[in-house]
């Protein structure tokens, strides 16, 4: 298990208003990790920031890669598939992924497609919310890549779906990489988490490791969720 | 890392779809017309070809819009700016694969010219004589017009280059100016922006059009090739200046469009 | 599977595959599943499974044969132990919290008793 993720220093405005303040992280290889925080905490900026989608002040290491570009070649992202039009059909996305990633894998990427039940032929306008996501999954599990960043996977979908991505998740993430899932609704993905990060008051409020948190304070992740933002209360 | 070519293809493939979209309505527009004149009873040999030329500015605008919208929605979506490439080699496909897609528009439309024409060919070839005569030669001189057709050929790269390194250059430096300004501000500047590019390329295209008009001289005269070198080399210096400043952009301030 | 939110995962798990081995429907000297199937079974992550395993394996209840995975121990005696230990603990449970109503010893005693009664009376 080595250093995989690495943040320095990191500080990010935006429209003139403070986002991020002074973050600093590090996460190993092999792990799946819980971001968590409200809406709005900054959990999606922080993402983008590790994408290099966004500019923040601070380093931000990959895999000893610390320039944008090449971060980029050992990072998955869930994009909304934004740059794509709505007539556009899924197959074609899934080609436009092949070409452009070096690291996408054409097995991995077809058996994803197969479990989590995606019809390549629709458009991409044809999709329910939870086939888009699923789709979105699909996409983003096919590379094989060191470091996994999941925003909001589960927004709005139905729980069969859900469980279709969290046991997708599980089957396919390779055993070195790591994996940020950011989620506002812990319960759902408690199981699965090595490791806690909290997004509060624009930095890392917290870093801990899932079962520590149960064993040393005796409560559930969402508990103890809960509990940093009754802490926070009473300060204000 | 993801190769130039490899993301050059990957560009080019979708806007080559989009072209032949857009060509395919074209075709249509020109066969509807010439039967809707033949109903009218006012078919003959030239009109096939003066149909083709009417359409064609129309087609060729849609096509530079279409693609610049497609250009600029890359700069700014996760979609593509995930890719690991570096910026320079991003921006250089982007710009290349929209520009070949635009070849590919004019050739189709300089084969639909001939296609057209060939009802009236002969014609045609008078009129070139004559007016080959008029200028002072004896025949209509092939070699000169290639190379007059050449010129004009590389004034509308340069035109067309520089077109969209001036709106990609402003779109960047307005996404780059956004994350500074707060909410309000960043509208009303959205606004003057819109103002601007469609004004500027309005210019850009009523430019091109006057310069094209204007060379119709040089499929006679082979002297104003001269004058259009200049030209061509100028406008070249200031899209690359303008190439460069957006990849800085890019490469420090701009971000994607956060869904 | 579903999990207590309190409880650490890889504990959890560890019992989980205890109970499988105590009633036998994991047998001695059988192959378990891929550390990867147990954690898509239990829907756990790889890194807890890893853990329970390894817990299990310096309680040498189950073995490592390199190359081919883990195996259930064939030392009936250890299974029983661990079966004893099971009981054990789960009597301590009962035992503690009745305890705490204020039950006597003798007083849990007969009502584990008339409970057992009316239990079988219902099977009837």
């Amino acid at each position: 298990m080595s250093e995989l993720l690495k943040i320095e220093k990191l500080n990010y405005s935006h429209s003139l208003k403070s986002i991020l303040r002074d973050v600093d992280l590090t996460v190993d290889s092999g792990k799946i990790v819980g971001l968590l925080g409200e809406n709005g905490a900054g959990k999606t900026t922080l993402m983008r920031l590790i994408t290099g989608s966004a500019h923040g002040k601070g380093v931000i290491t990959v895999a000893g890669a610390s320039k944008i570009a090449e971060r980029k070649s050992h990072v998955s992202f869930t994009e909304h598939l934004g740059g794509f039009s709505g007539g556009t059909k899924v197959g074609r996305i899934f080609d436009f992924y092949q070409a452009v990633y070096p690291d996408f894998n054409v097995a991995r990427s077809n058996s994803l497609v197969d479990f989590l039940q995606i019809d390549k032929s629709l458009k991409l306008s044809a999709m329910s919310k939870g086939m888009k996501e699923k789709l979105i999954i699909a996409l983003t599990l096919s590379r094989q890549a060191d470091l996994y960043l999941l925003d909001e996977p589960f927004g709005g979908i139905d729980s069969m779906s859900r469980k279709k991505i969290i046991n997708s998740i599980l089957k396919w993430k390779p055993e070195d990489s790591t994996m940020i899932i950011s989620d506002h609704y812990v319960t759902e993905i408690a199981s699965i988490l090595d490791e806690i990060i909290v997004v509060k008051d624009k930095t890392i409020n917290c870093h801990k490791q899932a079962d520590e948190i149960r064993e040393d304070n005796d409560m559930g992740i969402e508990e103890f969720y809960e509990s940093l933002y009754e802490g926070g209360d009473q300060d204000d | 890392m993801t190769s130039f070519g490899n993301l050059f293809k990957s560009f080019f493939k979708s806007r080559f779809r989009d072209m032949n979209f857009l060509l395919m309505i074209n075709l249509i527009a020109i066969v509807v017309s010439i039967i809707v004149t033949a109903f009218q009873g006012g078919m003959s040999n030239s009109v096939p070809l003066a149909v083709t030329l009417g359409w064609s500015p129309i087609a060729t605008l849609i096509a530079f819009i279409r693609l610049s919208i497609t250009q600029e929605l890359t700069y700014t979506r996760d979609s593509y700016r995930l890719i690991p490439i570096s910026d320079t080699k991003f921006y250089l496909a982007n710009l290349a694969a929209s520009f070949v897609s635009y070849l590919y528009v004019v050739v189709a439309e300089a084969v639909f010219y001939l296609i057209s024409a060939i009802p009236n060919w002969s014609e045609y070839m008078d009129t070139l004589n004559t007016m080959s005569m008029i200028n002072g030669r004896a025949s209509f001189d092939a070699p000169n017009a290639i190379m007059g057709s050449l010129a004009i050929f590389c004034l509308m790269i340069a035109i067309i280059v520089l077109a969209w390194t001036t709106i990609n250059l402003i779109h960047l430096a307005s996404r780059s100016a956004s994350n500074f300004l707060p909410s309000t501000g960043r509208k009303i500047m959205n606004v003057v922006i819109y103002v601007v590019v469609i004004w500027l390329v309005l210019r850009v295209v009523g430019f091109a059009m006057d310069q094209l008009r204007n060379s119709v001289n040089m499929l006679i005269n082979a002297n104003y090739t001269a004058n259009f070198a200049l030209n061509i080399v100028v406008f070249l210096v200031v899209a690359a200046v303008e190439a460069a400043v957006s990849i800085y952009l890019m490469n420090n301030w701009v971000e994607t469009i956060s869904e | 599977m579903k999990f207590d939110d309190k409880v650490p995962i890889y504990y959890q798990i560890k019992e989980y595959l205890y109970h499988q081995i105590v009633t036998g429907t994991l047998q001695p000297g059988e192959k378990l599943p891929s550390v990867r199937q147990l954690a898509i079974d239990v829907t756990a992550n790889v890194n807890t499974v890893q853990r329970a395993l390894t817990e299990m394996l310096s309680e040498e209840i189950i073995e490592s044969q390199r190359g081919k995975g883990n195996f259930v121990t064939t030392d009936v005696e250890g299974i029983k132990q661990l079966h004893n230990k099971l009981v054990k603990e789960q009597l301590t449970l009962v035992y503690q919290q009745l305890h705490a109503l204020n039950l006597s010893d003798d007083e849990i005693l007969s009502e584990m008793k008339s409970y057992m009664e009316s239990r079988d009376g219902q099977h009837e």
